[in-house]
């Protein structure tokens, strides 16, 4: 409630710097009001509490993700430094439409009713329409922006209209009382289950898994590469705490009814993502890409539905943020100095000139792909672990070769920076903005080597 | 207290490894060296102070690593008397490796980057000697391998080290496969890797179990690549490439010990393996005495020692496989002292040559180095198994446990011994008696080594003296201490009463000293008296001399077997199978996904309209799944 | 507080047939009059109808954006003004906590119209620089 709280007074108060038009105290205001929260969140560990009539509760797994979905956010205004250097104008707004976002993060990780469901993911995603579209000038940006907005509107009323039919029948939206509803009726009626089935699809739109996931490259590659990297961290953790949250409270007990449809989606999001990045020649729409596969390989872990889940998704998502971050802060350096081309051409030869972006950016892509040492490689290996302890073998050894085939591409990107020759020149890399770099680097590697610390959290 | 601090003993060298990378700009050469000394110098003191502290077995809990499921893998360190051995060794003559490292790579301009994997590599050696579990165990012996790489092809301007760097390598790899497996099926039989939850579980199996077999089996594959034993051994000469001090540290003192390091560890597992530990006395001595017969006709200073420490290896082997852990280890320590000690003496007497390594281009030099001279005949007589230095007693405590076992395993072993004499001292008069052979420029050049590398010299021929009095036998009113220390390490080795009568041992004690007294003086009167000289490259050879001087040709071999047919298979039936067949496949598959991938593109055509549209039929497409659950 | 009543689909059949009649009656009605009226197409009777002046260009022509800005601004006050309703419908029972919330409310929402006014969003002579 505090931190809530907290953001959104930050927030407003965001507003208001950008009508002094200062620029030298919008960051550190956006940074204190994220240290503030974040210092309230972290306080609510291990002191569980409920608010709003009941509707919202604060518990270990809320405070977690929300600390990381706060940390993501740091990282995220901290590169804003550098990328909106030139911009005069808007930028206090668009933070403080971030920490708005961030606002709506906090209420879907904690809501124990589906209307602060719905609340939250509204909160979450207007915001996010206007970030999408924050470069008011570039016809991609407004493409992105009017796409994500058309989109997200007809998932919003979706998940809206799953969320009617499942009160039409257990006439409740507390998530306890649908699950004693549950468990207490014999025979449920047709609607509960339409319900069931509009929600996932609501929440597929939103964490982009397949067949729904088709805004995600257009809207990512479109919106302004921060605010991209923005979506992809942010909107991925807030959207499965609350994915998991419910359907591992609510719904559990006919987890056999909707665990097929997942089974499915889960095939064809791994398929789709992975086939579909190994053509791409543009970086932000391969790591567009690897967010859906990423998508893919977390809903192993809502699918498991057994006490590794919890962490394992926790693990899985702070470990993506941490890898996406810095791969689109280098992605932004490297497009800025290249005359704006993300292709995979134009980091050709990065490591001889700017060995440390090198390092940064493969440090980032290993995560990604899961390879040793790194935090990727624990983030795969606990969701595998969780869905093979559910029974889900065949589904895992998809997966695994799924994250197999990933390698190549994540490889493609490796290869261009260190055994291509390109027409190399120095990039100078900004002070605040290589410390957030190398801190995330940092970050994912320390979580590879000591994965024990995070996952045991949860 | 210092059981407490235990875990930062790694870290030291770890920190000197961080500082020498990143301030090699910055940091002269002598300030590297020092820094890279003192962080050896610090973990030697924490041994020390473990020594004493320390009769048990410590686990030092850091954190809890790995665990998912039922895999609990924490981070530990065991500190038993065991690892307090390899780490005082590996501390001890690791510092005065590098102490003398200042003096003899001082001047190579990469001097820094040289210190900078000598810390990394004493890191991981501890790690390796220090994990708790065979996890641990593995990411330091990989670690050691990566320096290992690393340091053989430090000139990396040179295509030849480069290639006995990548030889290493791919031996190295084969074996650690095995080791690697031997974990996994360890994982599966006994749910752990732990030492803790293993060895109290191998007490309830039954002597000769399977799997048990298998495992040991597998960790042995492990151990012959790292320690150089029949077959995977021809990497250890090669490596010699690299700079003398990573001779004598690494492939002398402390990384080719790790596998007898291990199977000590494992020594419960081995003692309810006869079988592994019959394969193990098979290989141990057939390379005590093949590698020793190698080194008969060598003419390089380094290979000659490199084919010994093959060779003595081999009789460490020997007694892992008897069962006698601690004589192995003690071996092993005796060993660290006089073979670092033969190979810094190298070193000493290449640098007075300019990195003239051919002992035919040697010889009376012992006017000329009186240092290296002294500790030289030091370390010759302890190799070479004479009383009182240390190489006698180690070497005698495993040949009377060979005598124990079987009579005709000492007579082999022996022979292995009188070789080794014999080659030991064919060094030694080659290079410090008679005349001068090399050139002119290089007999003006001749000096000995400043201080700083001939005081290591001092303090090893010290230990390789002294060392052998550490386990006094029992026959000459000792305690055998040094095999009593490691006995709550060593739960698979026999503690009982000795095997054979003291009369026996005493004269085969005689009979050796005798043997190779005369053989000593047989090398004096060919090499000295009548000053033979090795021929050179072109006379030809005959016979069995041609066999033994070409090393058996079992490079060769292996070329002709492995890699040979290897080139023959992939440029003729590879070449078709390739195109046909993996090229087909290959292709077929990047066609198919490229298909896939472009039939995924198509879909994503960016028209918002049927993007909605896919979604709303796959909402139908559920919903038809709805009626038919 | 507790709703025993669980309805169940077979309660909303009063509400389907309502839907399909009242669907009914306007497809009805259209075929019928499509059916029954008189046609005869020309080309006057097929132009734009626009309150009997000659059609003058195209409808969709731009306009200024300041009319939407304005507009969506009117809509936003004027649907949050809309919670005052139950909220005074309510105002005894909910007491001082309501009221404190209510402004609470109402602070927001004017922080808000004072952003919208320092920014000059109705200022409509402002120009841009």
């Amino acid at each position: 409630m505090a931190a809530l709280i907290s953001i959104a007074v930050f927030g407003i108060a965001l507003l208001y710097i950008e009508l002094t038009n200062s620029k030298k105290i919008q960051l550190p205001l956006a940074v204190v009001g994220l240290l503030v929260t974040l210092g309230l969140t972290v306080m609510q560990w291990n002191h569980p509490s409920s608010s709003f009539n009941n509707m919202a509760v604060t518990d270990n797994y809320s405070v977690a993700f929300n600390a990381s979905i706060l940390l993501s956010t740091m990282f995220v205004v901290l590169l804003s430094a550098y990328y909106y250097e030139d911009v005069k104008q808007h930028v206090a707004e668009i933070m403080a439409l971030m920490l708005f976002t961030v606002f709506g993060a906090f209420l879907i990780t904690s809501f124990s009713n589906m209307i602060m469901l719905f609340l939250g993911i509204e909160t979450l995603s207007i915001p996010l329409y206007v970030l999408a579209g924050s470069k008011k000038f570039s016809l991609r940006s407004n493409e992105a922006s009017f796409k994500y907005f058309l989109m997200g509107a007809f998932a919003s009323a979706i998940l809206l209209l799953g969320i009617t039919l499942v009160y039409g029948a257990s006439a409740t939206f507390q998530l306890s009382a649908i699950s004693d509803y549950v468990n207490n009726t014999k025979q449920l009626p047709g609607i509960f289950y339409m319900g069931i089935i509009l929600i996932l699809v609501g929440f597929s739109f939103k964490v982009a898994a397949a067949p729904f996931h088709f805004w995600t490259p257009d809207v990512y590659e479109g919106s302004p590469t921060l605010i991209t990297a923005f979506m992809a961290t942010v909107v991925k953790i807030a959207g499965f705490a609350a994915f998991y949250r419910l359907f591992s409270s609510a719904f559990s007990s006919i987890a056999t009814f909707w665990e097929p449809l997942l089974w499915g989606m889960i095939i064809l999001t791994l398929l789709i993502s992975n086939f579909a990045a190994l053509l791409q020649k543009g970086v932000k729409r391969l790591l567009a890409y690897s967010s859906i596969s990423h998508a893919g390989f977390l809903l192993l872990g809502i699918i498991a539905l057994n006490k590794l889940s919890a962490g394992g998704i926790f693990y899985y998502t702070l470990a993506y943020s941490l890898a996406t971050i810095p791969a689109f802060g280098v992605l932004i350096l490297v497009k800025n100095h290249r005359n704006s081309d993300d292709s995979i051409d134009a980091f050709n030869g990065l490591a001889k000139k700017n060995p440390l972006l090198a390092i940064v950016m493969s440090v980032a892509l290993l995560s990604m792909a899961g390879i040793p040492i790194t935090a990727g490689f624990f983030a795969k290996y606990y969701i595998f672990v969780a869905a093979i302890d559910s029974g889900y073998i065949l589904l895992t050894i998809f997966a695994v070769l799924a994250a197999v085939l990933g390698v190549f591409y994540y490889f493609r990107l490796l290869n261009a920076m260190f055994l291509k020759e390109g027409e190399a020149e120095k990039i100078k890399i900004p002070v605040v903005f290589g410390i957030s770099l190398l801190i995330t680097t940092i970050l994912t590697l320390a979580m590879g080597v000591f994965p024990d610390y995070i996952i045991k959290l949860l | 207290m210092i059981q407490k601090i235990a875990w930062m003993i790694p870290l030291f060298p770890l920190l000197g490894f961080i500082i020498n990378s990143f301030g090699r700009k910055i940091i002269s050469r002598n300030m590297s060296g020092i820094i890279a000394s003192l962080m050896v110098f610090i973990p030697l003191i924490f041994a020390f102070d473990l020594f004493f502290s320390v009769t048990d077995k410590v686990t030092v809990h850091l954190f809890n690593w790995i665990s998912a499921g039922v895999i609990n893998i924490p981070f530990e360190f065991l500190i038993d008397p065991l690892s307090i051995t390899m780490m005082l060794v590996v501390t001890g003559v690791g510092f005065l490796i590098h102490v003398y490292s200042i003096g003899y790579m001082g001047h190579d301009e990469h001097a820094n980057t040289f210190f900078a994997y000598l810390n990394l590599f004493i890191f991981f050696m501890l790690l390796l000697v220090m994990g708790a579990n065979y996890l641990i165990l593995f990411i330091g012996w990989e670690g050691v391998g990566l320096c290992s790489y690393l340091l053989i092809g430090f000139w990396y301007k040179n295509t030849e080290y480069n290639n006995a760097a990548r030889k290493a390598f791919v031996m190295n790899r084969i074996g650690d496969l095995g080791f690697l497996l031997g974990i996994i099926l360890m994982l599966f039989a006994f749910g752990s890797v732990n030492f803790k939850d293993v060895f109290p579980a191998a007490g309830s199996v039954q002597s000769g179990n399977v799997t048990v077999t298998i495992i040991t089996l597998l960790l042995m594959i492990g151990a012959l690549g790292k320690s150089a034993q029949i077959p995977l051994y021809t990497w250890l000469p090669d490596a010699m490439a690299g700079p003398t001090p990573v001779s004598a540290l690494i492939h002398a003192a402390t990384m080719v010990t790790a596998g007898i390091y291990m199977i000590a560890r494992s020594s419960i597992l081995y003692s309810l393996a006869p079988i592994t530990s019959g394969v193990i006395v098979v290989i141990g001595l057939a390379t005590a005495v093949f590698a020793a017969s190698i080194g008969l006709l060598q003419n390089d200073i380094k290979k000659v020692l490199a084919y010994s420490t093959v060779s003595q290896l081999g009789y460490m082997f020997l007694a892992l496989g008897l069962g006698a852990y601690s004589s192995a280890m003690f071996h092993v320590t005796t060993h660290a002292f006089f073979k670092a000690l033969l190979f810094l003496g190298a070193g000493s007497v290449m640098h007075a040559l300019n990195n003239g390594q051919d002992i035919r281009g040697m010889g009376g030099l012992r006017k000329k180095l009186p240092i290296t001279f002294i500790t030289f005949l030091i370390a010759t007589l302890a190799i070479s198994g004479i009383p009182p230095f240390s190489g006698f007693f180690s070497k005698d405590e495993i040949l009377a446990k060979a005598f124990a076992s079987n009579p005709s395993l000492w007579v082999v072993g022996m022979i292995g011994a009188l070789f080794t004499c014999f080659y030991m001292f064919r060094l030694f008069y080659l290079v410090f008696y008679g005349k001068f052979r090399g050139t002119s420029e290089q007999e003006a050049h001749v000096h000995e080594s400043p201080l700083v590398m001939t005081i290591p010299l001092i303090v090893l021929a010290v230990l390789a003296f002294l060392g052998g009095f550490l386990n006094f036998p029992a026959i000459f009113g000792g305690k055998e201490s040094f095999a009593e220390y490691l006995k709550p390490s060593l739960a698979g080795q026999y503690y009982g009463k000795e095997l054979i009568p003291h009369q026996t041992e005493l004269l085969l004690m005689a009979s050796s000293v005798i043997i190779l007294l005369a053989v000593i003086f047989i090398a004096w009167q060919v090499f000295v008296k009548r000053g033979t000289v090795p021929a050179d490259e072109t006379t030809e050879r005959k016979g069995l001399v041609k066999l033994v001087y070409n090393k058996y040709f079992i490079d060769e071999l292996y070329n002709s077997i492995f890699v040979k047919p290897y080139n023959f298979l992939s440029e003729k039936v590879f070449s078709w199978i390739d195109r046909v067949v993996i090229d087909g496949i290959v292709n077929s598959f990047g066609e198919i996904s490229i298909i896939c991938g472009r039939s995924v593109r198509k879909l994503q055509n960016g028209n918002t309209s049927f993007y909605l549209f896919v979604m709303a039929w796959a909402i139908v497409a559920m919903f038809i799944y709805l009626m038919l659950v | 507080m507790q709703t025993l009543v669980i309805s169940t689909p077979q309660d909303y059949i009063p509400v389907a047939i309502q839907a399909v009649v009242a669907l009914a009656f306007v497809v009805v009605v259209i075929i019928a009059s499509n059916l029954l009226g008189p046609k005869r197409k020309t080309e006057e009777k097929l132009k734009n109808f626009e309150c009997g002046i000659e059609q003058v260009g195209n409808a969709r022509r731009p306009y200024s954006v300041k009319y939407f800005l304005i507009a969506i601004l009117f809509v936003l006050f004027d649907v949050e003004v809309i919670f005052m309703y139950p909220w005074a419908v309510n105002f005894r029972t909910l007491g001082a906590f309501g009221f404190w919330e209510m402004m609470v409310f109402t602070i927001i929402l004017l922080a808000g119209f004072l952003y919208v006014l320092l920014k000059g969003a109705f200022n409509w002579q402002k120009r841009e620089e």
